[in-house]
């Protein structure tokens, strides 16, 4: 290879690597902060699970998980509020908070463990904009508290 | 209990059906609940809102606080599961529950970027209320009323969500965002025609999540 080409590949790979750290930096917005935290905790988007403490941020995509014994809350722009207890999974799939534009949405899973949840501005806004799913349920929102159990 | 139990129990082989139902009581009287389920609670304000829950072609909704249904993979089916049960599924869940999200109004003089004087003594308050939460992040919005043209709005209500944002310095050092936005005249507390000048109006929201 000459000199000249290699050159050419190094300033491509560079590029490239700079493209993909970009790529991990732009997740695409925050929707929430973790704000409770205790135990052992993760946060995982396609890549390595991330270690959670209070102020991380959360982004569309993201899987929430705790081990035994941990537990971990946040709260969305929105206001509503989530908390998971131990050996647990969430992931939030949608989420839309625009409310000048009448643009809102919140699709949230419980893969399994419990959940508690809290509503806020976009249900009030929009109920049926809200879901929140488990394996063997898909639960309609309209302004409330609950918590839901996923099952084993 | 056990007691209790067999010494109410007639004597002699009951039917099946009896069988069935005496199982029934047993593992509602010992907390047994299913392996997955939603319960519907009060709401801190107190009151109760619903749910509706649908899965494999069926549908049920909740609308009273602490009814619950099961969610078998069948669909969901109206269960009773006793508060001693929630507690010990849900305890660690509604523990890590966040502080509930905190709103302040302020409001401002005609059409300019200074607090009313009413206004302006409660911005101690919410520095109180930032410097007391762990890790907070702020939301601030710019809100105007009718009078005057919709552009010149868009910029007054920035204007007094920075002004508000600038008051609140030191504290927002401490917080992990901050986003500070206007609504412009778009978006009213109280609803008034166009060119409408209306005080109620001419505000900035600050919500410390």
């Amino acid at each position: 290879m000459s000199t000249k080409l290699k050159s050419f590949g190094y300033a491509f790979l560079t590029l490239f690597c700079l493209f993909c750290l970009n790529a991990r930096a732009d997740q695409g917005p925050v929707v929430g902060y973790v704000k409770t935290s205790s135990g052992t905790v993760v946060l995982v988007n396609d890549g390595q699970p991330v270690s959670v403490t209070v102020g991380t941020p959360v982004r569309i995509g993201d899987h929430l998980r705790t081990a035994a014994n941990s537990s971990v809350g946040l709260t969305l722009r929105d206001n509503t509020m989530l908390s998971l207890g131990p050996d647990s999974e969430l992931s939030i799939d949608e989420y839309l908070f625009e409310p000048t534009r009448e643009e809102l949405r919140l699709a949230a899973r419980l893969l399994h463990g419990t959940l508690q949840f809290i509503s806020g501005v976009i249900a009030k806004l929009k109920p049926e904009a809200v879901s929140i799913e488990t394996p063997s349920a898909t639960i309609g929102v309209r302004g409330t508290r609950f918590v839901v159990k996923a099952g084993e | 209990m056990t007691t209790a139990e067999s010494s109410s129990r007639k004597p002699g082989v009951p039917p099946l059906r009896h069988i069935g139902l005496s199982l029934a009581g047993l593992v509602l009287a010992t907390g047994c609940a299913p392996s997955a389920y939603i319960v519907l609670l009060e709401q801190d304000d107190g009151r109760t809102g619903s749910v509706v829950v649908s899965h494999a072609g069926r549908s049920a909704s909740l609308d009273k606080a602490g009814a619950g249904l099961s969610l078998a993979a069948d669909g969901p089916t109206p269960v009773t599961v006793p508060p001693a049960r929630i507690k010990a599924d849900f305890g660690a869940a509604m523990a890590a529950q966040p502080s509930p999200p905190q709103t302040f109004v302020l409001y401002f003089e005609g059409s300019s970027a200074s607090l009313t004087p009413a206004s302006a003594k409660k911005v101690d308050d919410i520095r109180k209320a930032m410097s007391a939460r762990h890790a907070p992040d702020v939301s601030i919005i710019g809100h105007t009323d009718r009078a005057g043209e919709d552009a010149a709005n868009e910029t007054l209500g920035l204007t007094r969500a920075q002004v508000v944002r600038d008051m609140l310095a030191k504290e927002i050092s401490a917080a992990v965002a901050v986003e500070v936005t206007s609504h412009g005249e778009r978006n009213p507390l109280i609803p008034t025609k166009d060119g409408v000048s209306e005080p109620g109006n001419r505000r900035v929201e600050l919500t410390i999540r």
